[in-house]
């Protein structure tokens, strides 16, 4: 039994309202709805806790709202919508300081660990998935971490074997650096293209 | 509250550095005795109690040596060097033997009083080694579980506070959406 909360509605009448007023307008601002309900007294924890629900349940569908942002630079400085694009940066960058700034040595070296286990075997395929999957609904958390290692479980060796036949050859600097510029890329890219795309809705 | 945390916390690690300190100053050099080589030689003990003697600290060393290598304080390689001078020592003893056969007192005199030393010298260096892995292994010891709390303090409050941030993070994010119904595949 899902509990009542202090305005004596519970979850579930929660998210049958939630979806009367959606069937009646086809798309509405998620801030204008839990406003709606948080003036009638329903926490706003509540109401989020129904959305989501909804939207695990694959009920109704949530877009990030591009009528917010007037240009690329407003969208890009928005790190609650693009945390994965900073995210992304971070890790690059730190890895490029713990290899060439850092020396391997203990402690230090079980950073090194972290952020080289990141670099190789998650950001390329996370940045890739970024770029071609733009809609927060066309993949779960689950499947985007999934295919995100098994990318980048391609894409690693792909590039080793590149390097291969270049004069560079498979070493340390060459991979770091042709590693770095495809998630670099990819993650402008993502983000770019998520932008066009939401410019493109509105 | 933020206070008394960081309090706490300046204390915890003030004690775990005060006990590092004290593991240098419980385990520091250790002296140990030598006995000379002219000693030996000018020494009136007849030359059997000298073999037996002799025989007696190599199979000291052999206990010490094995000892170590069963407790795996420290490496075959390290080991090793320790293994070949009590090999000499034995090979000297050896002709000490075959000197008092032949009845070359004197020459036994400086080969049972060559391998004593060499014995010596090897127990010595083995009991230094001992001592030093076992003082490195329990230095070891104690950074580790002195690093235990501190690591796990400091895993709590990243986790506590990254979720928490994760918590008002998702709530930003979905505030900074559109909600539609779910078209199609019905």
């Amino acid at each position: 039994m899902k509990g009542n909360d202090e305005a004596g509605v519970s979850l579930e009448m929660l998210e049958k309202r939630i979806l009367a007023i959606l069937d009646s307008n086809s798309k509405i601002s998620t801030l204008d709805l839990v406003r709606r309900f948080v003036n009638e007294g329903i926490a706003e924890e509540r109401v989020i806790e129904a959305i989501k629900d909804l939207e695990d349940r694959d009920e109704i569908e949530l877009d990030e709202n591009f009528f917010m942002y007037d240009s690329f630079l407003q969208y890009i400085k928005d790190v609650d919508l693009n945390f994965w694009f900073y995210f992304t940066i971070v890790v690059v960058v730190g890895t490029l300081i713990m290899v060439f700034v850092v020396p391997s040595v203990w402690p230090f070296v079980v950073i090194r660990w972290v952020f080289g286990s990141l670099f190789i075997l998650f950001l390329p395929g996370y940045a890739l998935v970024n770029a071609l999957f733009l809609r927060r609904g066309d993949l779960k958390d689950i499947e985007r971490l999934a295919l995100s290692v098994g990318l980048s479980l391609a894409i690693t060796p792909l590039t080793g074997f590149l390097l291969n036949y270049t004069i560079f050859g498979i070493r340390l600097i060459p991979i770091i650096a042709s590693l770095s510029i495809f998630i670099l890329g990819m993650n402008f890219l993502a983000i770019y293209r998520k932008f066009r795309m939401g410019r493109s809705l509105r | 509250m933020k206070n008394k945390e960081v309090i706490t916390s300046f204390i915890i690690i003030l004690f775990l550095g005060f006990i590092f300190a004290q593991s240098y100053a419980i385990f520091g050099d250790s002296s140990y005795r030598t006995d000379n080589f002219a000693n030996c030689l000018q020494d009136s003990t007849t030359i059997d109690a000298k073999i037996n003697y002799t025989e007696n600290e190599i199979i000291t060393v052999l206990r010490t040596l094995n000892k170590m290598y069963q407790e795996k304080v420290i490496d075959e390689s390290s080991i090793a060097p320790l293994v070949n001078k009590l090999n000499r020592s034995i090979t000297l003893l050896n002709k000490a033997k075959r000197e008092v056969f032949e009845g070359n007192v004197t020459n036994a005199n400086l080969y049972v009083c060559l391998a004593l030393n060499l014995t010596q010298e090897t127990n010595q260096e083995a009991v230094l080694l001992y001592q030093s892995s076992m003082q490195n292994a329990l230095r070891q010891k104690i950074i580790i579980w002195g690093m235990a709390p501190i690591a796990s303090f400091i895993t709590t409050l990243l986790a506590v506070g990254g979720y928490k941030w994760y918590i008002g993070h998702e709530r930003r994010k979905i505030l900074k959406t559109i909600i539609s119904r779910k078209r199609g595949e019905e």
